[in-house]
């Protein structure tokens, strides 16, 4: 039994150094940031599933100039590898079903190692709802699960130390690691979503759907779930006392952003006319006009837009507008579903941006006309598909 | 602390285990043993050190009352030690049911603050019935309070089973071989845990996530579709039975390097032939609990077939009730009783009409179409989401396939939707998933061999039961009859690979099914 027990041992050593080297070597979760080998591990193809993880650390190995802060939309829109942006080290912090406040401690993290010329901010009218009965506590209390060394308030995380050695220890030698591992190795040359280590979405994965069930299968697929989530549901900007997390965390960010002399370019992102219907058909377009308002008010208050730039896309536009096309294998030019716009739409973003271009700059001017002008339009949608 | 987590893996089970052989070398057995319930007792009040008071307190009663009863043979004595037991336990996990049910009854605003549940008390509570019982009946011994508190804290037995007699445990703790470290224990019983470690966390685990939101969904008022519901019903089918089986073959693996040979709990229940014979392979001990201790006492088969049904139903009621206070146990409990009662009359009718039994495979269809159904009401949290469940199983709820499957269908999909079968967006993968491994597992559970057969050379459990041709359901018997562990590299390769995949889940740690019994 003692060769036996030997033999047990030294099996047991040999696969632990076997899949901790597969995992290290796949790097599936884009954290150990390993040469890219094409073909066996660039395609970062189950990052998508565990992309708080990775956005946690994939960072950590790079040095931006412009880095990119949302939700799914820019992860997904904007290609950090854009030729716009002309040489500089760009990096994608778009983080899928991340908020506000989320956003902002991943880009205050990075700060503390990194000094980006450029922040590029997307927001988004969802990402600012909180149920009407809600109250806010603020400030937010560390999440126990966080790996992030610092609290959105820029206080040392105090669970921050285990956390971090639980991460890396668990994409050296998790199941779930050796899976993805697996999985990534397999599906290099695949049609799925996957993300690049500038932490873009390559989002490919829509391809074959739109093949299959065609593009108005995501739009179906979408109105579903914008309807679970409004239908019938009574949402605000701010509780009783007037907290919201979201604004709390954006004024953070924003100074802390100019307290470092970093440039903010903020924009809204721009949502198919289908959607804005489906907000105004669950009686909340009222509290997406409001939310502009608000964000133009606050964004005045802090003493941004005289010196930054706002820009909206949303609303009523040669982008918005684009009719959906009925049948399988029809790309949309602009959007892949209602809220989640391709990279092409991402790179005319990107361009006014960069540019003097005011078309859809969003100031204390004009923002009242605007706001007039998308209500009218809704009131015509809403009256012409009667 | 559970058993798969890292804390117990790498921390507690390699201290305890050399702390007692060590103690055991230098201070004698008496002190190892002293060891062993400190450790055991360390390990109870991981979860909340308050629960200590009540397992010590309850030991403490039952030791001295277990002595008195033994020394004047006093049935008053039993009887108040009995009830005194099921009042500690009636209080802790029944009486916020009782309320609730009396304050709808009479339309009152009753109510009762809420009562944690001391974790096990189910399992120590009976494990110390049977031992008065057992105390009247004389066949206990003389031993220390060392040793009884052992018999009833030993850590691998003590949170989920098995339901253990004094008589099996304390001669092994009185024997000198168990306190010589032993390279035979260790490597059949790490091989053992490796084995339980990797159908816990990596099978039962893994079919949660399709069990999980189907009952969840149904819970929350949704009406599952029948591929739906088929796949969360057999996925939660097939997680309580790895959940189970792989809890059990770790306490069974982790006794053993302590030297300790525990009773056998679970025994392939789902290559049953019949109800009576799933219950005699499912939660073994507590089986044994019920028939001893409730079935026999109320009479048993002795007062004729009538009553005979009447001591089955009652008896599986308790025991549906034992595993949680609501309702749905209590259905479960009812449906069990009932399968049994008429399992027992389909026997007596198939003896005088030999045509009317049953070919294996059908027999072994119906029990695990039974067993299925009846763990709706198990495993849903509401009446509503267990009879949402069975509705979707029979096709009330429709027929629905994701339009992602639907779409790739071609003609056949137009077929399909022509007579009523729905498209639903998203969720294809997962669907397809849930649905691949449910069929592969069917094989594993009715064709593989357990670790009591694999270790029959071994004495995996103090139970000396083998598989034989007459019983149960098998695919291929002949061939998998000849797989047996033996310490050569194949078995230590195979070991621990399954350790290792086990070892690699600890990450994602999760509870354990049987805990809130």
């Amino acid at each position: 039994m003692s060769t036996y027990l030997k033999q047990f041992s030294t099996v047991t050593a040999v696969l632990l150094i076997v899949i901790a080297s597969l995992n290290w070597a796949i790097d599936p979760f884009a954290i150990w940031h390993n040469r890219c080998l094409e073909g066996l591990n660039c395609h970062k193809t189950e990052a998508g599933d565990k992309i708080y993880l990775t956005k946690a650390y994939q960072w950590r190995h790079v040095n931006p100039d412009i880095v990119i802060l949302g939700n799914s939309r820019p992860e997904l829109g904007l290609n950090p590898s854009s030729p716009l942006f002309k040489g500089k080290t760009v990096y994608n912090l778009g983080i899928r079903g991340a908020g506000v406040g989320t956003q902002t401690k991943h880009l205050l993290n990075l700060l503390e190692t990194s000094t980006p010329e450029r922040v590029i901010l997307s927001i988004d009218f969802l990402d600012f709802l909180q149920r009407s009965t809600s109250t806010v506590n603020w400030p937010p209390k560390p999440y126990p699960s966080s790996n992030m060394p610092l609290t959105l308030l820029q206080q040392p995380n105090p669970y921050y130390f285990n956390n971090n050695i639980k991460a890396r220890l668990a994409t050296l030698y998790s199941l779930d690691t050796t899976l993805a591992s697996i999985k990534t190795l397999a599906r290099q040359y695949q049609q799925t979503n996957y993300t690049t280590l500038d932490g873009f979405n390559q989002a490919q994965g829509f391809i074959p759907i739109v093949h299959n069930e065609g593009t108005q299968a995501l739009f179906d697929q979408k109105r579903q779930e914008l309807l679970k989530r409004l239908d019938g549901r009574s949402y605000s900007l701010a509780d009783k006392q007037g907290q919201s997390s979201s604004f709390n965390a954006l004024k953070i960010l924003v100074d802390t952003l100019k307290s470092k002399d970093i440039k903010l370019d903020i924009f809204i992102s721009p949502y198919h006319q289908r959607y804005l219907e489906i907000v105004n058909q669950t009686g909340h377009f009222e509290l997406y006009l409001a939310w502009k308002r608000k964000l133009v008010n606050q964004l005045s208050t802090l003493d941004f837009l005289p010196h930054g730039t706002l820009l909206d896309f949303s609303g009523f536009n040669r982008y918005t507008l684009e009719p959906v096309p009925q049948g399988r294998g029809k790309f949309m030019q602009w959007y892949w579903e209602p809220s989640h716009y391709r990279e092409e739409l991402g790179e005319v973003i990107i361009e006014h941006i960069l540019s003097t271009n005011i078309e859809f700059k969003l100031t204390k001017e004009n923002i009242e006309p605007r706001l007039s002008k998308e209500k009218s339009a809704i009131s015509s949608l809403h009256a012409s598909s009667e | 602390m559970l058993f798969n987590s890292a804390e117990f893996i790498f921390g507690f089970v390699p201290i305890v285990l050399f702390g007692f052989f060590w103690i055991a070398g230098r201070f004698g057995n008496e002190s190892a043993i002293l060891w062993l319930v400190l450790s055991s007792l360390f390990f109870y009040g991981w979860w909340d050190p308050s629960y200590l008071l009540i397992i010590l307190s309850s030991m403490v009663c039952n030791y001295h009352l277990g002595r008195h009863i033994y020394n004047l043979k006093s049935k008053w004595l039993l009887t108040a030690g009995v009830v005194g037991n099921l009042a500690v336990l009636g209080y802790f996990k029944y009486a916020g049911f009782l309320v609730f049910n009396l304050a709808w009854l009479t339309n009152s605003d009753w109510s009762i603050e809420n009562i944690v549940l001391p974790l096990a008390i189910s399992f120590f509570t009976f494990q110390q019935i049977a031992y008065l019982v057992d105390s009247y009946k004389q066949v206990t011994e003389e031993y220390r309070f060392i040793h009884y508190a052992l018999f009833v804290t030993f850590f691998p037995q003590l949170i989920a089973g098995p339901i253990v007699h004094h008589k099996e445990m304390l001669p092994q703790f009185q024997n000198n071989n168990a306190f010589r470290i032993s390279a035979n224990h260790i490597a059949i019983g790490i091989s053992i845990f490796a084995i339980g470690l990797f159908k816990k966390t990596v099978i039962a685990d893994g079919m949660a996530d399709y069990a999980n939101p189907v009952f969840n969904a149904a819970d929350a008022g949704s009406a599952p579709d029948l591929l739906l519901a088929w796949s969360g019903i057999l996925a939660y089918t097939f997680q309580i039975y790895f959940d189970f089986s792989g809890y059990s073959d770790m306490a069974l693996g982790l006794a053993r390097m302590f030297g300790i040979i525990l009773p056998l709990n679970f025994y392939s229940p789902y290559k049953a032939r019949s109800i009576a014979e799933f219950w005699r392979r499912w939660h073994i001990t507590l089986s044994r609990f019920l028939r001893d201790y409730i079935y026999i006492p109320l009479g048993g088969n002795r007062k004729g077939q009538g009553y005979r049904y009447l001591f089955l139903m009652t008896t599986m009621l308790l025991g549906g009730l034992w595993h949680g206070a609501g309702w749905n146990f209590v259905i479960w409990g009812a449906l069990h009783g009932g399968f049994l009662a008429v399992h027992q009359g389909w026997r007596l009718l198939s003896e005088r009409h030999t045509w009317l039994q049953l070919h294996a495979s059908i027999a072994w269809l119906i029990t695990m179409l039974a067993v299925i159904v009846a763990w709706g009401f198990f495993r849903a949290t509401s009446l509503d989401g267990a009879l949402s469940i069975l509705q979707g199983m029979v096709g009330l709820n429709g027929v629905a396939i994701p339009m992602a499957i639907l779409a790739r269908l071609g003609e056949v999909g137009v077929m399909l939707q022509s007579w009523g079968v729905t498209g639903y967006h998203g969720g294809a993968s997962h669907l397809v998933s849930a649905w691949i491994y449910c069929l592969l597992l069917i094989p594993v559970v009715v064709c593989l061999p357990t670790v009591q057969d694999l270790f029959r050379q071994h004495h995996a459990s103090l139970t000396n039961i083998e598989e034989t041709a007459g019983a149960g359901f098998w695919l291929a018997p002949r061939f998998i009859r000849k797989l047996a562990w033996q310490p050569a590299l194949v078995w230590a390769s195979f070991s621990s690979l399954l350790l290792v995949i086990g070892l690699m889940t600890l990450g994602q740690v999760s509870d354990f099914l049987y805990f809130q019994f």
